[in-house]
């Protein structure tokens, strides 16, 4: 059995770790600069047939620019007003007919009927004639209306008296406002 | 792929050398490492100024073992050359432990051998640098091989090595690399091998496993007077009867002689007479190419026992 012992931490024992390391380190690099220099030799064989797709790609666009020019300022302003003429048509403010009728079907008392209603949608006008027997139930629906947070400047304009198939009856003829 | 390009590109170092430094010479022997075979490319011997591993290194002593080492590596200086340093082995004390129980890990390891050898020594054990390494078990008994060398003396000489641009891949005892590089010969069987360097001697016993078994180290004189020769004779019959009787089971088969050539032949009559058997001299320098004369005196086989470790 050999004296194994030292004195020393002998620094070479490192030596032929690091030189196996800097070899495979050596061919790793080769390896790659190998490939780099293979691919960037087929690049260059391509390098042809990649110019000359890339001038019909040009071509290609050069014709799917000319065919989708831009209409003249002229006939741009002309479609604007047109457009804004349909959009002013159709525009409404306000509440929907449906929904007004929707809410003094609810309001009318069942002794009470509507005769007429003229709305306004744009202005927010209701012109309504509503009918009874007697005057009670239109009172009362006077009243809900002006109550209801929905409508404002609640009028009665006429009180009538028509009398129809010999029976008669009375009518109030209020105008009022949806709030807006 | 041809051999020649297996070896362009190998990374072991193209040159091995030894460093032997003693009290009073350094020596350097520089070989080709090829795989097949070496060969002496060049020896370098420079005597010091003064007495090295005499008190406590000073900065003069370090600047002046470093310009002696500067001047023996003109062939290895700041290359990668496999350089292997041996100090005097009463600088570095080895030992061998029998253990009931080895210490679990390396430190513990080393703090046992500080506290051993600080007490053997009389010395702070931060005073003392400790290397050492298991060797098996015996009969129940663990065998650990410690060393211990000054802390100073052995940071001053690896300062000196930095100096001179010589980067040591190991540093041990003079009879650690004379016992390995003889090792593959004489561990065969039960055996003793006695050195002899300047100003020492150093006793090797190993068992039938090729275990060291005990080491013992003394300072001698000039070998040429009759008393001093009979004086080695008589300590180390003494350390190896002491050694046999110790237990009946070992056995000292064959006793071995390295060292200078002219002391070897000096001390080979007395101790055959003592040992009542044949010293076995070993020459570092059988099979090397490029040897010439002087290649067996002074410090240069133990460079070269050095040199040669692997």
């Amino acid at each position: 059995m050999k004296i194994s012992t030292n004195f020393v931490r002998p620094a070479q024992q490192a030596v032929v770790p690091v030189v196996a390391v800097l070899w495979f380190a050596v061919f790793g690099l080769t390896a790659a600069a190998w490939w780099l220099i293979r691919d960037a030799a087929e690049l260059r064989e391509e390098l042809p047939q990649l110019r000359q797709r890339f001038e019909r790609i040009e071509n290609a666009g050069g014709a799917i620019t000319a065919s989708a020019q831009q209409p003249s300022a002229q006939e741009l302003a002309r479609t604007r007003d047109r457009v804004a003429k349909i959009n002013a048509a159709a525009q409404t403010k306000g509440v929907a007919t449906l929904a007004l009728l929707s809410e003094l079907e609810t309001l009318l008392p069942p002794e009470a009927w509507l005769t007429s209603v003229h709305h306004r949608a744009v202005e927010g006008d209701v012109l309504l004639v509503a009918s009874a027997a007697n005057p009670e139930p239109l009172s009362a629906l006077l009243l809900k209306l002006e109550r209801e947070p929905m409508f404002e400047e609640v009028m009665l304009l006429r009180e009538l008296q028509p009398t129809a198939n010999g029976k008669a009856s009375v009518q109030f003829e209020i105008r009022l406002k949806v709030r807006s | 792929m041809s051999p020649s390009w297996t070896r362009r590109f190998s990374v072991a170092p193209s040159v091995k050398a030894g460093i032997a430094i003693g009290r009073n010479q350094i020596c350097a022997v520089v070989l080709g490492a090829d795989a097949d075979k070496h060969e002496v490319r060049a020896i370098h011997t420079r005597d010091a100024s003064g007495p090295l591993f005499a008190a406590q290194p000073t900065l003069a002593t370090e600047a002046g073992l470093a310009e002696l080492l500067h001047a023996i590596s003109d062939e290895f200086r700041d290359e990668f050359s496999a350089v292997h340093v041996a100090l005097p082995d009463t600088v570095i004390r080895s030992t061998v432990l029998e253990l009931d129980e080895l210490p679990k890990n390396a430190d513990m390891r080393e703090a046992l051998l500080r506290w051993r050898f600080g007490k053997e020594w009389q010395r702070p054990e931060d005073s003392l640098g400790c290397s050492g390494f298991d060797m098996g078990a015996d009969r129940g008994k663990h065998l650990f091989f410690g060393q211990a060398g000054d802390r100073l003396w052995l940071d001053c000489v690896q300062r000196a090595l930095g100096q001179a641009g010589i980067v040591p891949w190991s540093l041990n005892a003079a009879a650690a690399y004379r016992f390995n590089c003889f090792h593959d010969v004489i561990v065969r069987r039960e055996g003793a091998l006695l050195s002899l360097d300047p100003d020492y001697w150093n006793l090797l016993l190993w068992d039938d496993a090729g275990r060291i078994r005990q080491v013992l180290t003394r300072f001698r004189e000039d070998i040429s007077s009759e008393d001093e020769a009979a004086s080695i004779a008589d300590e180390v019959e003494r350390s190896i009867l002491a050694y046999l009787q110790a237990d009946d089971s070992r056995r000292v088969d064959r006793f071995y002689l390295a060292g200078s050539e002219a002391e070897m032949g000096r001390l080979a009559g007395t101790l055959d007479v003592r040992l009542r058997e044949r010293a076995v001299p070993l020459h570092a320098d059988t099979g090397i190419l490029g040897t010439a004369a002087g290649v067996r005196d002074g410090l240069i086989p133990l460079a070269l026992a050095a040199a040669l470790n692997t």
